[in-house]
């Protein structure tokens, strides 16, 4: 597990800086977590977790940094709803959480936006991804327009 | 996280997200609501048939689309 969040670690700091954020700003931990990537806040405390998971190290060095930056911009997403309600833990997360479940059209725009601009962003980074990785990238927008 | 809508619905169907994922998870109810919204059908609570008949739309082309409220 070591190995592992050390690696996270790296990646998460590298795709931050291909995306042009500080992510210090952004995330107070960043984990590995078996069970998947994400992005979450916690309700009472507001700690904002970014996790990479397992599935994720499966992937090309590309989709890797895909996968990153794709968390990134939902802490990014998750930072412009907590000052859009000035401040108020509570209010944002009712925003970007309780009033977006997993499947609903709030939920749908935000994948397509955070896969857009990760896949723009990390394009951009590495000189051009493989038409593969455009792809895949393509597919999954697709399912979530 | 990178999950589509019907990999997302299966996933929570069988419990396999967890709570803490909190943008992801959906009761399990919730998820067969949805299931049956998504798709038209109705498997009741068996994740397994839920799972083959929705890999064998997708391999034959098929994209579920969460429904526009």
């Amino acid at each position: 597990m070591g190995a592992r969040s050390a690696r996270v670690t790296s990646l998460v700091n590298e795709a931050a800086g291909a995306s042009g954020v500080d992510i210090s700003t952004l995330v107070d931990e960043i984990k590995y977590d078996p069970a998947g990537s994400y992005f979450t806040v916690d309700p009472v405390s507001g700690q904002r977790t970014l996790a990479i998971g397992a599935s994720a190290f499966e992937q090309t060095a590309e989709g890797q940094l895909i996968a990153a930056a794709h968390e990134i911009v939902h802490a990014q997403q998750w930072e412009a709803a907590f000052n859009a309600a000035g401040g108020d833990l509570g209010a944002a997360y009712d925003t970007f959480i309780t009033a977006n479940p997993f499947g609903s059209p709030g939920y749908a725009l935000d994948e397509v936006a955070a896969e857009t601009l990760a896949r723009q962003r990390i394009s951009d980074y590495v000189g051009g991804i493989s038409s593969q990785q455009w792809a895949a990238s393509s597919r999954y927008i697709n399912s979530w327009r | 996280m990178r999950m589509t809508l019907t990999l997302g619905l299966l996933k929570n169907l069988k419990g396999e997200i967890p709570s803490y994922m909190r943008r992801e998870f959906l009761p399990k109810e919730v998820a067969y609501e949805q299931l049956k919204k998504v798709t038209g059908q109705d498997f009741g609570m068996d994740a397994g048939l839920w799972e083959k008949w929705v890999r064998e739309q997708e391999a034959s082309g098929v994209v579920f689309r969460a429904p526009k409220e």
